[in-house]
């Protein structure tokens, strides 16, 4: 059991093999790191050789590792004949790595299964040649592989070594020239390397909080006769990390106030409090498991009515000049549920947050939310209300908007606005509440009424209705009805938006004009706009890239804000309806629900069939 | 050259095709890219119907006057290429779809 906490500090070791060693080569040292004084690593070699992407070739036959020292060796020189027939049965790759595994525990479950810490891939590049001649080697090639080295290596262990230098093929190769390796740190790295046995080693237990990188770098230096040639390459060591930090407040703050008001709407965040960790383990996929949140009553009504969201992040902290990871946990109090206007209650939610994984008494914090959920009121803030009306307002001109007390802030509560008449030969108007926006829309519903002569004043009361606690209140609108009834154009189509050019436009009267007349918007004519020309019901509204409550009514209104069908010409489409920006002069046919928006060409418009036919 | 030129107007109505930049297409999009625009042209002399010498020669004796009309059958495409994407010089991509002709034929 104590061989669990034994780990290599790399996952993968490498050498090269040339064709014909000698059996008895040694090839590479692998290391163990110990999590306790008393454990003696024992290595094993997996009982196959692999080739490219893991395909298992062969019964390991060459290669031997002494349990002890874990010194690998060829067992069994490997021969021309031996690469041919380990060659057929890569599966048609060709064989440039052979791939051992290395375990450290007694024996493996999962033979081909090699995931560090408990065992280590061997990756063994064929030289399709025989080993070199001393002479022909560079001053790099006696010191370092070309693949880099780092290691990992986790905090708060017992120190060990966990690096050999030397290159033991090339040692035994060429035992004359001498080679040396030095590490070149900052005073006070706690890391060594011996200059007799060439091994690095830890002088003390790391700590991770402390600093999590270091990057040495190795000096090598070879004398071959009477040149001394040194190489240096880099030599990183990562400080893995272990959950042993308890959890604390920033600042000792553990307690945030939260009023329920307006937005009541189930989701809505009412307070945030954090929670610091220098750890970064537990990792993130199993965060949310190890790193537990609950909140903490016997009351019913409150682990109904809110939940806590819990929102990790990975920060950064200074730590004697190095930067460390840490992390921040963001705890949100979150409404669960909408809550009816009339709901009045405070309460304190306490919320209990869990480091599992942390061995020691400090692992959990309480976090206290102090919650005032208050009631609001439906009101008025206006006695009475008045607008006016043009007696040449077409159906759907919009008047004016009507709007409770606040309604700017109310989210996730329910208000339907309704008109009671108070003139009934001259109800004229209409009233359609927007959904998100808690506001009522006034419109003209029938326009032969706003030009009867003898409807001069139009009187309503406007009722405001909490559809959840039928709470409601009321206001009165007076709207005067101006102006005198021109003639109407003949000719002309419902929607304004038909129109194509400013003339036809301004003349005619269609669907939610205020005043009878279309009103025409000149574009700025830079490419594809937003600000496109086109013609319009009343610029205020249309188009203004939102589809409203009125608009939505009848898809002749405002098609530039409210067509779903096709657009031809150089357009962007709005997010979810409409035109968002168009090139030139955007018109809709909304029956056939097309709109077209076209750069107008002169000459060509006027230049028909018959104008050909004269030229 | 004479008779090339006859030749090449009693070209029978089909698919040609232009390598065109995007921006020459002048729909407004700004952008380096190239498109294949293809379209329909030729003659549609031997789709020509009763219909087409009858409505002729109503319009010649004024009986058709003040509608217009067309009285040969004309060029067209008949199905319409899907979709053209390209990215703009703002780096956003754009879609015209019916762009470019697929078939032709007189109707």
């Amino acid at each position: 059991k104590a061989a669990l906490g034994l780990y290599f500090p790399r996952d993968t070791y490498s050498e090269k093999l040339y064709v014909d060693q000698p059996a008895g080569t040694p090839l590479l040292y692998v290391q163990a790191l110990r999590d306790s004084q008393q454990e003696v690593p024992r290595f094993q070699l997996g009982q196959h050789l692999y080739g490219s992407y893991r395909s298992q070739l062969h019964e390991n036959l060459w290669f031997q590792i002494h349990e002890d020292t874990g010194l690998l060796y060829l067992n069994r020189s490997l021969g021309w004949k031996d690469l041919k027939s380990l060659s057929a049965l890569n599966g048609g790759y060709p064989l440039l790595n052979i791939h051992l595994h290395v375990f450290l525990s007694p024996k493996p479950f999962w033979e081909n299964e090699c995931l560090w810490p408990s065992c280590a891939k061997v990756s063994l590049s064929i030289i399709n040649t025989t080993a070199p001649t001393c002479s022909s080697l560079k001053a790099r090639e006696f010191c370092f592989l070309d693949t880099g080295l780092s290691f990992r290596i986790k905090e708060n262990k017992p120190p060990g070594t966990f690096h050999q230098f030397r290159l033991l093929p090339v040692q035994q190769l060429c035992p004359n020239i001498s080679i040396s390796y030095q590490l070149i740190a900052d005073a006070g790295v706690p890391f060594r390397c011996d200059k007799e046995s060439m091994e690095v080693s830890t002088r003390r237990p790391l700590d991770r909080e402390q600093r999590e990188k270091y990057e040495l770098m190795a000096k090598c230096t070879v004398r071959m006769e009477a040149r001394e040639v040194d190489v240096v390459v880099p030599f990183p060591v990562t400080v893995y990390d272990e959950d042993d930090t308890a959890p604390y407040l920033p600042r000792g703050i553990n307690t945030a106030d939260a009023v329920v008001e307006y937005k009541r709407k189930e989701g809505t965040i009412l307070a945030k409090l954090t929670v610091q960790d220098a750890d970064v383990t537990p990792s993130s996929g199993e965060l949310i498991r190890k790193y537990t949140n609950t909140i903490v009553t016997s009351d019913p009504w409150v682990s109904e009515s809110f939940r806590v969201d819990h929102m990790p992040n990975e920060t950064t902290v200074n730590s004697n000049g190095s930067l460390v990871r840490a992390t921040q946990h963001e705890y949100r109090l979150v409404l669960n549920r909408s809550f009816p206007i009339t709901e009045s209650r405070s309460v304190q939610v306490d919320v209990l947050v869990n480091d599992t994984d942390f061995q020691g008494p400090e692992g959990s914090l309480l976090l206290h939310f102090n919650v005032t959920i208050l009631p609001v009121s439906i009101r008025f803030q206006n006695s009475s209300y008045s607008f006016s009306v043009n007696r040449n307002a077409h159906q759907y001109a919009q008047i004016g908007k009507i709007c409770i007390e606040n309604c700017k802030e109310f989210y996730g509560v329910n208000i339907v606005y309704r008109l009671q008449s108070l003139s009934s030969n001259c109800s004229a108007l209409g009233i359609l509440t927007a959904l998100e926006e808690t506001t009522g829309h006034l419109y003209v519903n029938d326009s032969t009424v706003v030009q009867r002569p003898e409807c001069t004043e139009i009187q309503y009361t406007v009722v405001a209705l909490d559809k959840q606690s039928k709470k409601q209140a009321k206001t009165s609108i007076i709207v005067v009805v101006e102006g005198t009834i021109m003639p109407q154009e003949q000719g002309c189509p419902s929607s304004c938006a038909v129109s194509k050019r400013r003339s036809e436009c301004e003349e005619c009267g269609g669907l939610g004009t205020l005043t009878g007349k279309c009103q025409w918007r000149q574009g700025d004519g830079k490419g594809i706009t937003k600000n496109y020309s086109t013609c319009t019901p009343s610029l205020k509204t249309c188009p203004d890239g939102v589809c409203d409550t009125v608009e939505s009514r009848y898809p002749a209104i405002c098609p530039q804000d409210c067509t779903r069908g096709e657009i031809i010409g150089g357009h962007e489409r709005g997010d979810r309806r409409g035109i968002k920006a168009g090139y030139g002069i955007c018109n809709c046919f909304p029956e056939e629900k097309k709109c077209f928006c076209e750069q107008e060409d002169d000459k060509e418009a006027l230049c028909d069939d018959v104008c050909r036919t004269v030229i | 050259a004479r008779r090339k030129r006859a030749r090449a107007r009693h070209k029978p109505c089909g698919l040609r095709e232009l390598e065109v930049s995007v921006n020459e297409l002048g729909l407004g999009y700004v952008s380096d890219e190239t498109v294949l625009f293809r379209y329909c042209s030729g003659t549609c002399e031997t789709a020509v119907r009763v219909y087409d010498l009858g409505l002729r020669r109503l319009r010649q004796r004024r009986r058709v006057r003040k509608e217009k009309v067309r009285a040969q059958p004309c060029c067209r495409p008949l199905a319409y290429d899907e979709g053209v994407s390209f990215l703009d010089s703002k780096n956003r991509y754009h879609t015209v779809s019916e762009l470019s002709a697929k078939e032709c034929g007189c109707v």
